[in-house]
Parts: structure tokens; sequence; C-alpha cells
């Protein structure tokens, strides 16, 4: 077992390696995913504890190596968990069944690492847990062979301000990355978060090119809950490793810890395949359990209590503040697939301030749609046409909610989250909900819909408004010479009386 | 409908006045929103009568509508060239179609837009305004661009002098847009033939054929205008001379020949005073194209325009109840084929002038 995790490491570090944008011609995509990494990292440490987020990323150019600084104000770690979390390439506080943006947890360390084998220069930890006497910064390397942390120092200083979170800082060969080219990117990915988190603070400095997200409010949402493993949604090593570890005795107790699943639903699930219900944990074959428990059809569904959506008001919040369009509407649904809760959220601005799409080619009337996808709180970029949530958008008949995207600038944002963090994306990039998902692509066309009845209701009542505004052009426009001429045709000199008969049929 | 013709200055702009001013007036002093009612001038309010023998308009009627957004602008239209005709008679001037456009060159202020954008808006207005007032256009003192010509011995007054038809020279006499101002004097000619084609009636002209053949020669150079068809009109029931008309064998020259006979849709409202239900049809038929063995290389195709009007033609009560026109037409349909007039110049150039004609005016009079 031991021996097939080693090999898998170094293995896996060069994939993660690829994944994390290094080994591609453009240096830009590393340096563009360290930010992204960093920030994820500091608004779950943030959110995890209900804290207002702010966080400031620093980078700068030093001789010839790139040092990147991040700063949050997050829960902050204990010095356990520091040694654990940045000891190991492969642990990860993300391996619990709960939704979170990072996927794994080891996306920034994976830069961490490659800064050190490339500048080899330590890294640097400056946290703080609440209530903490004491600041702790810790100079550590991370020992790849043997998988463990080594740290060269600890210093701690005095707690004066009560203060919590997390610094780190650590180097990059500026061979590698190269932060100018990757600005824009930066600044787009850093905007999204006016949608995503519209109560974070953030701050991203490079050399002269500064961005900074204001905190446009500063209620955070609940942290979403960790919930037992459903056992249809489990996979083969979270059991097999859950058996083991397990201090339950008996299987009964065991399979009634798991999510919505009671002592009855237990008994009978171990009768149908003739299990003991006091056979111990550690004795049970976890495939042959597995293969039963996907076998077996009366589960009740999970609970969608665990997700946490970003919520009508701090998601329409965002999107005001950046497009001040003439219209929102928003609509959420949450459903089960594959025995994973997910939901879905989305909201349609449409007019005001929305710029108009430059026509470049014949564009087909969905064209002009502008779909701004997110997966648990993180915006999607690229593989923009074999995106589900894309394509759930374009199979919509808009026509048949009265909006034509082509008349009126119309914008799509739809937010999906679940604990099922696998069935989301293609790859650790991010950059796609994966496309062959039939059932969750219908969820997002019903919310979609729920969304746009709204629209169709305003639209109408939109276009009653611009009927009426345009007779009256209109009319104003003809009324003055049918005025002046009747009252020449009559002989009249003065055509007040006319010009009152004639507006008061007009009205 | 019967336009009343001796309407003097004074009752045509009280008859505006009344008609247009104090019409949409009693509408406002109700408090409802003005409308003029025209009746329509298209194929659906058009019937034919046989005892008239011409088109005749039905009582149908269009509204326009001031408190409509797809109507206001020809509510404001009819109304402003009813009061621009009406000053301009009060000073006493003759207007042309023409003027009557450029006078109403108006822009709608606070917007770019022309109230009138065309002639043929301004024209469509006129026909309006004639539907509403009961006044024709010639005595609303709108003159048209003239195209007509006449040639023969006839004798008119105008203004006081005396014209003579005869006494042209090599040229002819110009058909102006208000025949109803000229008084006709005498003529000795036994029958008026009607050209299509300026072209031909040129040549006829200038070999002095009416002299020869006693007769008056018109031509309204393609579609006539209204002053040809009145003048051809006045002289069939002044002197009750035998019209005949002489046009082009395809489907054109026939809806020629049938608005002299029978009238035009759009001018339904004037067809007693501009058809000549006696008129009768010289040629080129169908079948003279097979009659007179018209060589092949002198023989058009028919193209679409000429098959689609044919069968438009079939559907009218006018030509497709006859038994004549129907063999005609389709005999077209069928052989998909038409000469023009000038065909007849294999036989010789005076084959035309000195054979055709003069056998089908002989085959007339037989029938």
């Amino acid at each position: 077992m031991s021996q097939v995790t080693v090999l898998s490491k170094s293995q896996a570090i060069i994939r993660l390696r690829r994944m994390a944008g290094f080994d591609t011609a453009d240096p830009a995509t590393p340096a563009f995913n360290v930010v992204r990494e960093l920030l994820e990292n500091s608004l779950d440490a943030c959110e995890d504890g209900k804290i207002v987020p702010t966080i400031k990323i620093d980078v700068k150019d030093l001789e010839d190596i790139i040092q990147i600084t991040c700063q949050d104000n997050g829960i902050g770690m204990s010095k356990e968990n520091v040694l654990k979390a940045f000891g190991s390439m492969f642990s990860s506080s993300k391996f619990r069944n709960r939704q979170s943006r990072g996927l794994f947890g080891i996306g920034a360390k994976v830069f961490i690492v490659q800064g050190q084998v490339t500048t080899d220069k330590p890294f640097d930890i400056v946290t703080a847990i609440e209530k903490d006497k004491v600041i702790t910064a810790y100079k550590m390397r991370i020992d790849i062979e043997k998988d463990v942390a080594i740290v060269e120092s600890i210093k701690t200083q005095e707690n004066k301000k009560d203060w919590h979170g997390m610094l780190i800082r650590f180097h990059l060969s500026k061979d590698e990355v190269n932060f100018s080219k990757a600005h824009n990117q930066i600044e787009k990915y850093l905007e999204n978060c006016y949608i995503t988190s519209p109560y974070a603070q953030i701050e991203y400095n490079y050399k002269d090119k500064k961005i900074k997200i204001q905190r446009l409010k500063s209620d955070v949402p609940n942290p979403a809950k960790e919930v037992p493993y459903h056992p249809k949604s489990i996979e083969a090593y979270t059991l097999r490793t859950l058996l083991k570890t397990t201090r339950r005795k008996d299987i009964l107790t065991f399979l009634s810890s798991l999510q919505s699943v009671g002592e009855l639903t237990a008994r009978d699930f171990l009768s149908r395949y003739k299990i003991r219900p006091d056979t111990s944990p550690k004795k049970i074959d976890s495939n042959q359990l597995l293969d039963a428990m996907k076998d077996y059809d009366k589960w009740l569904a999970p609970s969608t209590d665990c997700l946490s959506l970003i919520g009508e008001d701090n998601f329409t919040t965002g999107v005001k503040y950046l497009y001040n369009p003439e219209f929102v509407s928003y609509a959420s649904r949450k459903d089960v697939f594959i025995g994973i809760p997910f939901a879905v959220e989305t909201v349609i601005a449409m007019g005001g301030e929305i710029p108009k799409r430059q026509i470049r080619l014949k564009l087909k009337k969905e064209e002009f749609l502008r779909v701004f996808r997110y997966a648990n709180r993180i915006p999607l970029i690229g593989e923009y046409r074999s995106c589900l949530i894309n394509q759930s958008a374009l199979d919509i008949n808009w026509a048949s909610y009265q909006i034509d995207p082509s008349k009126i600038p119309t914008m799509v944002f739809v937010h999906i989250c679940t604990t099922g963090k696998t069935i989301l994306f293609k790859d650790l990039a991010k950059g796609m909900i994966i496309g062959n998902l039939p059932e969750i692509g219908k969820t997002i066309k019903l919310c979609l819909q729920a969304a746009l009845r709204k629209a169709r209701s305003w639209m109408s009542k939109r276009k009653q408004r611009e009927a009426a505004a345009k007779r009256k052009g209109v009319y104003e426009l003809y009324t003055p010479v049918v005025i002046g001429n009747l009252s020449s045709i009559l002989d009249l000199k003065d055509s007040t009386e006319i010009k009152a008969l004639v507006e008061r049929v007009m009205k | 409908m019967n336009l009343e013709l001796e309407f003097e200055e004074e009752s045509i702009t009280d008859t505006i006045k009344e008609k247009v001013g104090n019409y949409i007036l009693q509408q406002l002093l109700k408090g409802e929103a003005p409308e003029f009612k025209i009746i329509k001038r298209d194929m659906s309010n058009v019937s034919f009568g046989k005892e008239e023998g011409y088109l005749l308009l039905g009582d149908k009627t269009l509204t326009r509508k001031m408190r409509s957004l797809s109507e206001i602008r020809g509510f404001t239209q009819t109304l402003f060239v009813a009061n621009t005709l009406r000053k301009s008679i009060l000073d006493g001037y003759h207007i042309t179609l023409r003027d009557v456009f450029y006078h109403n060159l108006f822009t709608i202020p606070g917007s770019k837009r022309l109230l009138l954008e065309s002639q043929e808006e301004s024209n469509a207005i006129v026909q309006d305004l004639e539907l509403i007032t009961g006044i024709s256009r010639e005595k609303l003192r709108i003159v048209a661009d003239s195209k007509g010509l006449l040639v023969g011995d006839i004798q008119f007054k105008s203004e006081g002098d005396i014209l003579d038809g005869s006494k042209m020279g090599s040229l002819s006499l110009p058909i102006p847009s208000i025949v109803d101002d000229l008084e006709f004097l005498k003529t000795n000619a036994e029958f008026v033939l009607v050209v299509e084609k300026g072209a031909i009636f040129e040549g006829l002209s200038r070999s002095k054929w009416w002299k020869k053949n006693n007769c008056l020669l018109v031509t309204g150079k393609g579609q006539p205008d209204r002053g040809t068809r009145r003048m051809v009109n006045r002289l069939n029931n002044e002197f009750d001379l035998p019209v005949y008309v002489l046009v082009d064998g395809d489907s054109y020259g026939f809806t020629i020949y049938g608005v002299y006979k029978y009238g035009s849709v759009s001018l339904a409202y004037q067809n007693d005073r501009l058809t000549c239900p006696d008129a009768q049809f010289l040629g080129v038929s169908v079948s003279d194209i097979y009659n007179y063995k018209i060589p092949k290389s002198a023989i058009i195709q028919a193209n679409k325009t000429d098959l689609k009007r044919a069968e438009d033609m079939m559907k009218t009560k006018w030509f497709g109840e006859s038994d004549f026109w129907k063999k005609e037409i389709e005999l077209l349909l069928k052989k998909k084929e038409k000469i023009e007039l000038e065909a007849f110049s294999r036989f010789g150039f005076n084959y035309l002038a000195d054979t055709y004609i003069p056998e089908k005016i002989f085959q007339c009079k037989k029938k």
C-alpha cells in the first residue's frame, strides 16, 4: 500500500505541475493559477469562520526570482495543522465531504514545492488562530522524498491585536511565471469576486499594477456544513479508509453513521445482502460492500442542507455593482444526482448599462447571450462551447420568454455548487463543467426557466411601456401639424380652441 | 359616383372646408378621436357595371384615424394637402400634381421626416381628396403632366383661341391635362383611331393617314393619362364617333385597350368621365399572329409577367366573361407568344397602314 502511494506520488507531482500550468509554453498560465489558488484558499479560510474576508496578494520582482505573499484574516492554523498541511504534499483539509472552492487543497502547495525546487528557498507561514496569545512564524521546507515538513525556524510574537489569519510567502523562478502577461486574466478573475463573494475585500499588487476589489456588503453566508458520506455516492477509496479507521464496533452502527441511513434501512440492507449486523467493519470486504450499496435502491435521498449558495442578495449585489442592469431576476434549485446533492442558482440581468455586443460575424440570436459560469463559487474560464452550463442556456427558447438578446443586452450568471467536486470539473484547471450530465443540465434549465418567467413578465411590461412611449412620441410629432392645418381650413386665426379639442381626444 | 363639374371657385373652397375641416371638427366636438372615411380604391371594391359597360367603384370604405400609430401620418397628410390645395385655389393658382408634391415638401417639426416623401404618396392623397370632397382633380385645378397627342380634322376653342387639329403641319396637338376646359367646335372625321404607341402614331400622322381615311388619330403613349382618356370619352360622346383601339399583340396591350374601354381600378370613381364603353378592339389579337402568318423571327416569347397579367385578365369579369377574350387569352397562355405592332413591317413598310388597319376596321364594321 505505502509503496503504491510513493510511486503514485512522484507521478502525481508531475501531473500536478502540468495542471498548474507549468511545462506549457505560456508563463502567464501558472502566474494566473497561483493567484487563483491562493485566493480561493484564503476565501475558504475566511468563510469557514464566517469572517468578512480581507485578502492581500503581493507579487514582487526580486533580482532573479519572484516573491509571492498572500495574507488573509481567515481562521488560521494551529501548529499541529501547519505541520500536517505543509508537511505533506497530499494532506488536505479538503478531503472531506463538504462544498469548498478548492478541489483537494493541494493546488497552492504545488506552487510552493515548485518554488522550493527552482529557487532553493524555504517558504514562510505566519499564522494565528482565534484567541491565540501569540502569532507564530514558520520557516519551512517540504521534504519531497519523505513527504514530511522540515521546519527551519519557529518564531513567535505577542498577538496584541487579537489577529487571526494566515500569511504565506514563497518564491518562484522568473523563468517560469510571467505576471505582466497574466494581468488581464487576473483582473477579470478578481472582478468576479464581486459576484461570488461581494463581502470580500481583495487587494492585488504587482509593481505598479494594482487591483482592488471593494467590499460591497458585510454579511458572510453560513459556511457549508460537513456532512457524513451518503452510501450511494461514497467512493471506493473513502469507504475503505472509513472501514479501517472507524471506531464503530459493528457494521450496523457503521452504516447508521452514514448520511440519511437509519437503523431500519441499515437492517433491511444487511439482510438483503446477507451480512450479519454484528460483523466488525474491519472484517468487511469494502469492494463487496460498495457494490451492494450501489445496488440497493431504498436509500433515502441525501440532504442538500450542506450546500452553500451565494444567495439572491449576494449574487444580485455583485451583478448590479458591475453592470448596473435595468433588471435582474434570481432563481435557485436543489437536486440530487447519483447520491450527490447539488444546487443551481442563476441571475439573469438585462438592459441598463450592460454593453451591447459588438456584431462581428453573423451571430445567432442566442449567441448574443453572455453566459457567466461559476462552480463552487469559482468562475469558470475557457472551454465555453462545450460547457454544460452554456449548452443548457442556449438550449432554452428565449423567444418564448419574449427576450431577444440581440435587441436587449442579456447576461446570464449560473452557479452550481455541490459536495461532489469530482463531478464538476474536468481537471484541476477548473475550466468547465463536464458536458455529459443530462440530469444536471435539466436542473440548470429548470432553474433558468424559473428566473426567465420573472424576466418575461418584466419584459412584457417594458414592451408596453415602450409602445406607449412610442405612441406618445408619434402623436406628439403629428398633432401640431393637424392643429395648424385644421385651424387654417376652418379659417380660424387662433388655433387655441382646436388645440384644446384635439388634445382632449388624443390623451 | 358622379363628380359634380359645375363647381364655382367659391363653392369648391367651401366644399373643402365643409367636407374636410368641418367634418373633422364635428367629430372633435363630440369628443371623438377624428378619422376620415375614404372609399377604397382597389380591386376589392370594384365591380363591372354590365349596363354602364365600365368599372364601377363600390361603397367599401377605409378609415384613416388620427389616433392610430399607423394611420396618423396619412390622416395628417390628408388634412395638410386639403389645406394647401384650398389656399392655392383661394389665391387663384393652377397647380400641377408635381406642385402639390413640392408645395407640400414639409419636414415634420421635431423630426427629419418629410410629411410627403414621394410623388406617389402625394398623388394618392389627391385621389383621396377627390373622393372625400366629390370634386375632381381637374376642378381642384390640379394639372398633371400630359403626354397624349391628337391629330385630324377637328376644331377646339380654348380661352378664346381656335385650335385646328388638321393644320398642325408635321406636328400634332398635345392633349391637355384638363380636357374639360376645351370647347369642342366641329369635326368632319368619321371615326377615332387610338394607337397605343407614340412611334406608330407618329408614322401614321406624318403620312397623313388621318386625311386619307378621314379620321382622328389619338395616342396616349402607353398607359394613357386622364387627359387622353377624357379626350377619347368626349370625342365618342359629343361627336358620336366610333372608336377603334390599336395595341401591341400582348397582355400589356390588351390591358391598355381595357383602360380606354372599361376604365382603371384606381380611378374607378371617374370612369363615367374617362371611359369609352363603345370602343372596339382593332388588334393585334393573338389569333392575328397566326392568321396573318407572322414570320417566326418577328414573334417574341411571352415572359412570366405577360403570362401573369393574362391570367389576371381571365379573372376579371370584363375580360373573363367575353367569349372573344377567353379564346384569345387561352391561346396566349397555350402558345406563350406575342408580337409588337412593328412586326407587320416584315410584309412591307406600309402593310400596317394600308392593309392591316383597313382590313380590321372593315371587319369591325361588319359586326
